[in-house]
């Protein structure tokens, strides 16, 4: 009995010594587990709204564009892709050009929606790219995403195709169907959001789509582990010398203006991070004043260094004006009052754009769609309307 | 504590009276001087170690940064390209030590801070041999092979010498209570279990107090010192599990292995050291920091985190002591330790992983063959002493004492300080030159020149060169990456700073895309950067010297550099036309 008695008590007391400790150590690993969770949980990315912000024209000049002269110009530059094997890069810059709402009566023109359709339905793909090309939308550890730069089936830039389809207004759960089946828009911007870093080599139209799509814009961790908001992205755009970048630079300025512009909806920058973008922005264009040719026009050296064409074999001359003119126009006509030039400026180079498109040969405006989409949209926008608000009806005749 | 009550010791074996007489006492033996004679060598020798010109720079200033702003930094300070990603600096406590020790004393502190720490930690160790094998000579051998397989990692100045320095202590604890934790289980061979058992009972209470306080206490500093905690933290618990394993397979009771008094004292004590290195600025954080460290990918190019390649030195090391250990097992009498297999097998797979960890590796290493060692050699003394016993009576040579060796074991020690840097405050006499204390290859002159000429853009500089640039160069360079800050640095970063300094194709719209302005180039290692960056367009060289090469397109620079080109050929012409006169 007493013997029972002992054992009993001491297995009680094993009992005891067992549960205090595995107690012990069941509360540092808690605490350890709870905490790589909130780790974790940090890594959450950002909350998207619904429908992407939009930013809408501000201004409207007559002075820089007239209204028939616009007409003409946009009447040149629809969208003539209908049929076999239409270039990606093309059809998402005359999406972008155009928008979701454009139609048209030339049966060889593609609409709006048929534009979005190329690149979110991976059948519609498939009808005009045919079988043997590879999909445009692909699988990856982050989501889905359009394979990029390789060829013509596939986009021009990193997150090009994203950030047309925010500009247009599509929403996040807009339906995407891909070659393993059907998902949504928002698919592939987590992708974005998951593989984005802040020293990618194509970073402008990652901040466009992050500024229109993210709800309540807040820090948020990048998978390397870099905690990022719009005033580090904004510095990070400023970071390289004016021209460096796609379209000589001009695109890392768009997305500037952009920021700038959705600031204005919803506060996505702190009142510094807010005057380093103007204040850079202002200097940016006292260069472009200051380098502005006699015709109106830039070319790739707009800010003013020596110009270099002993590599150029991409484009003639008259491509690159257009491309540097267009460009800068587009985002002028965006921008707050602060960082537009005087408006001699401005009407020359609209002029000079308008003279020179309605002048340039078939043949040309067909190579240089992608960079030519820019600076109808300019024109339009600096007549406070969408290309696709602008009535083309009296061109057709 | 008495060193010589080890059950095993075989000092016992030499000839010693209850009531020794006055040269007895003062008498040592061979083990003794060579003892001496080792840790004047290696006291000398740490005390010559060069300031590399590494990570040690990046710590100092963490730690100069640390106490002008009284609190820790959340993201690198130096390092422009890896704002936003957290730091968790977990050296935190060393680098304000290097740099008071600094402030305090200059350079030539941290050296003597260096050779004073990594010498108490190695006669730390040597203690803790002494402890498990009561052998003066052995403990020293073992020093010696710890030495050996540690070498590639033992004349590196920074935070992980007071890591070491804390494992040193714990070995010194660990090794005092084994000579108690053992006796239960009969684990000394030819120990009679009943006699011992009445020894277990009467652990000492310095013990205990080391044990419940002294552990907890080394841990709170270690882990506010170095992230090598971890390491201390599985020392223990294998410590703990060992013993439970023990327990469990001799009695088969989970009641049985409960009761254990050492089982709950390892256990007891691994708690109150992980409470003890919880009392942290980032509390469990830094656990979590320390344990998902290794798994940074930008530590894959590290070279010392690259797997253990078994050609190199430490590969041909680490196999020599598993084959030294397979050896001694195979010839030695004492029980192999659970623990022991625990902590040789846990770290080894460390050090296979990242070669990085054989200097943990070798501590427990060593530690764990202590006993073997000792057991093997005893038997093979004993041996050799009956075999000369019998024939001639004869005190052998090795154990001979005398007072004339004392008296050599003090000159030793005697010239170990004395020719060492550390003596030279205390006797006078010219310091160490500036140019023994830094190593080697520190870009000096190139620190000046960037001092008189500091650029204001992004930089590129070798990573390795970085700290030492944040240290001595003009304040608020903006480096490209430092050695301190490769696993803080985002991961395109890291590759980007890779591509550009192999020169691989496209590094110039790499390095474009940083918007960098100047180019620092170690012209012996980058030699292929080098030609490369004096080709750069809108660039011109500001700077040679043997070791570097600066390039700039930075015109405050470049007109600096014309301006020295025009005074040096100027004093040149001067010169020559004084000689023509």
């Amino acid at each position: 009995m007493t013997q029972a008695k002992t054992s009993l008590r001491q297995k009680l007391r094993v009992a005891g010594f067992l549960s205090l400790h595995i107690l012990l150590v069941g509360v540092v690993v808690g605490w350890g587990a709870v905490r790589f969770q909130e780790w974790e949980a940090q890594k959450k990315l950002p909350q998207l709204r619904l429908n992407p912000l939009k930013v809408v024209p501000r201004y409207d000049q007559p002075d820089i564009v007239s209204e028939q002269d616009l007409a003409q110009v946009l009447y040149r530059l629809r969208p003539q892709f209908r049929g076999k094997e239409p270039r990606i890069n093309h059809v998402d810059h005359a999406l972008r050009f155009w928008g979701i709402e454009a139609t048209f009566d030339d049966p060889k023109c593609t609409s709006g929606m048929e534009m979005r359709d190329i690149l979110l339905d991976h059948r519609r793909f498939h009808q005009v790219w045919g079988s043997e090309t590879k999909p445009l939308l692909v699988q990856n550890q982050f989501g889905i995403r359009p394979r990029v730069q390789q060829g013509e089936a596939t986009s021009s830039h990193e997150d090009h195709t994203l950030a047309t389809l925010a500009e247009v207004g599509t929403p996040v759960d807009y339906p995407v169907v891909t070659s393993k089946g059907e998902t949504t828009l928002a698919a592939m911007i987590q992708e974005t959001l998951s593989s984005f870093s802040l020293n990618q080599v194509e970073y402008e139209w990652s901040a466009l789509v992050f500024a229109l799509y993210i709800d309540q814009p807040q820090d948020w961790l990048t998978t390397e582990g870099q905690r990022v908001n719009f005033d580090t992205i904004a510095d990070r755009i400023m970071r390289q010398k004016p021209t460096k970048g796609v379209c000589f630079g001009n695109h890392r300025l768009h997305a500037l203006v952009m920021l700038l512009r959705v600031d204005e909806q919803t506060p996505i920058l702190t009142k510094a991070g807010r005057e380093n973008v103007i204040g850079y922005l202002k200097n940016i264009t006292q260069l472009l004043v200051k380098n502005q040719s006699e015709e109106g026009y830039w070319d790739k050296n707009w800010d003013g260094t020596k110009l270099e064409t002993s590599f150029e074999k991409k484009f003639t001359p008259r491509a690159r004006r257009v491309l540097a003119t267009g460009h800068a126009m587009e985002w002028w006509s965006l921008a707050p009052p602060e960082v537009l030039p005087p408006e001699e400026t401005l009407q020359k180079a609209g002029h000079w754009l308008v003279n020179t498109i309605k002048e340039m040969p078939d043949s040309e405006i067909k190579s240089s769609y992608t960079f030519l989409s820019h600076a109808g949209r300019a024109l339009a926008l600096w007549r406070g309307k969408f290309p696709y608000q602008v009535d083309l009806s009296s061109q057709a005749d | 504590m008495s060193v010589d009550s080890h059950p095993g010791t075989t000092e016992s074996m030499l000839p010693v009276t209850k009531m020794g007489s006055y040269r007895e006492s003062f008498s040592m033996g061979w083990p003794q001087l060579i003892t001496c004679c080792w840790f004047a060598v290696l006291f000398f020798y740490f005390g010559n170690v060069h300031i590399f010109y590494s990570d040690i720079w990046g710590h100092v200033s963490y730690g100069d940064w640390i106490i002008s702003n009284q609190s820790l930094p959340e993201y690198d300070p130096f390092l422009s390209l890896a704002q936003g990603v957290r730091c968790i600096d977990a050296a935190w406590l060393s680098q304000i030590l290097l740099a008071k020790a600094n402030t305090a004393f200059g350079v030539r502190g941290l050296s003597n801070l260096f050779a004073l720490t990594v010498f108490a930690t190695h006669v730390l160790f040597w203690f803790a041999f002494y402890l498990k094998s009561g052998r003066v000579g052995l403990s020293t051998l073992a020093s010696v092979l710890l030495v050996v397989i540690a070498s590639s990692r033992i004349a590196i100045i920074r935070p992980e010498i007071f890591g070491t320095f804390c494992v040193a202590l714990l070995l010194v604890i660990m090794a005092w209570s084994e000579k108690y934790d053992s006796t239960k289980t009969g684990l000394i061979a030819g120990d009679d279990p009943d006699s011992l058992e009445k020894q277990a009972q009467k652990t000492p209470k310095a013990l205990l107090f080391s044990l419940y306080l002294g552990i907890p206490l080394i841990f709170l500093a270690w882990a506010n010192l170095h992230g090598s905690f971890v390491v201390g933290l599985a020392i223990m618990g294998l410590q703990f599990l060992g013993r439970v394993l023990e327990v469990g397979w001799r009695t088969r009771s989970l009641v049985e292995i409960c009761k254990d008094k050492w089982v709950r004292r390892w256990l007891v004590v691994t708690e109150l050291s992980v409470c003890g290195a919880l009392l942290n600025p980032y509390q469990i954080d830094l656990f979590l920091n320390s344990l998902t460290f290794p798994r940074n990918p930008n530590l894959k190019d590290v070279l010392e985190w690259e797997p253990l390649e078994f050609r190199d030195a430490e590969g041909i090391l680490f196999c020599f002591a598993w084959v030294l250990m397979l050896a001694l097992y195979r010839h030695s009498r004492v029980t192999i330790r659970t623990a022991d297999v625990l902590r040789v097998g846990l770290l080894s797979l460390a050090t296979i992983i990242g070669v990085r960890m054989i200097g943990w590796f070798s501590v427990v290493f060593v530690y764990a063959m202590v006993p073997h060692l000792a057991n093997v050699t005893s038997g093979r003394t004993q041996k050799s002493q009956s075999l000369t016993k019998g024939a001639t009576e004869k005190i052998p040579f090795w154990a001979k004492k005398s007072p004339l060796v004392t008296a050599f074991c003090v000159l030793f020690l005697w010239f170990g300080f004395a020719f060492s840097n550390i003596a030279t405050p205390l006797f006078g006499g010219t310091p160490r030159s500036l140019d023994k204390v830094y190593s080697e290859g520190t870009p000096r002159k190139l620190t000046e020149f960037l001092r008189t000429h500091p650029p204001r853009n992004q930089v590129w500089n070798p990573q390795w060169w970085g700290d030492w640039l944040v240290w001595d160069g003009p304040a608020g360079m903006n480096v490209f990456m430092t050695t301190n800050a490769v696993h803080l640095s985002p991961q395109r970063v890291w590759k980007d700073y890779l591509g550009i300094a192999r020169a691989s194709r496209g590094w110039q719209s790499v390095a474009e895309k940083y918007d960098v302005s100047t180019f620092i180039v170690h012209k012996e290692k980058q030699v292929k950067l080098d030609e490369e960056v004096r080709k750069l367009k809108g660039f011109q060289v500001v700077y040679e010297d043997d070791l570097s090469l600066v390039v700039s397109r930075e015109p405050e620079l470049i007109s600096a550099s014309k301006q020295a080109k025009t005074k040096s050929e100027a004093t040149t012409s001067a010169s020559e036309n004084e000689v023509q006169q």
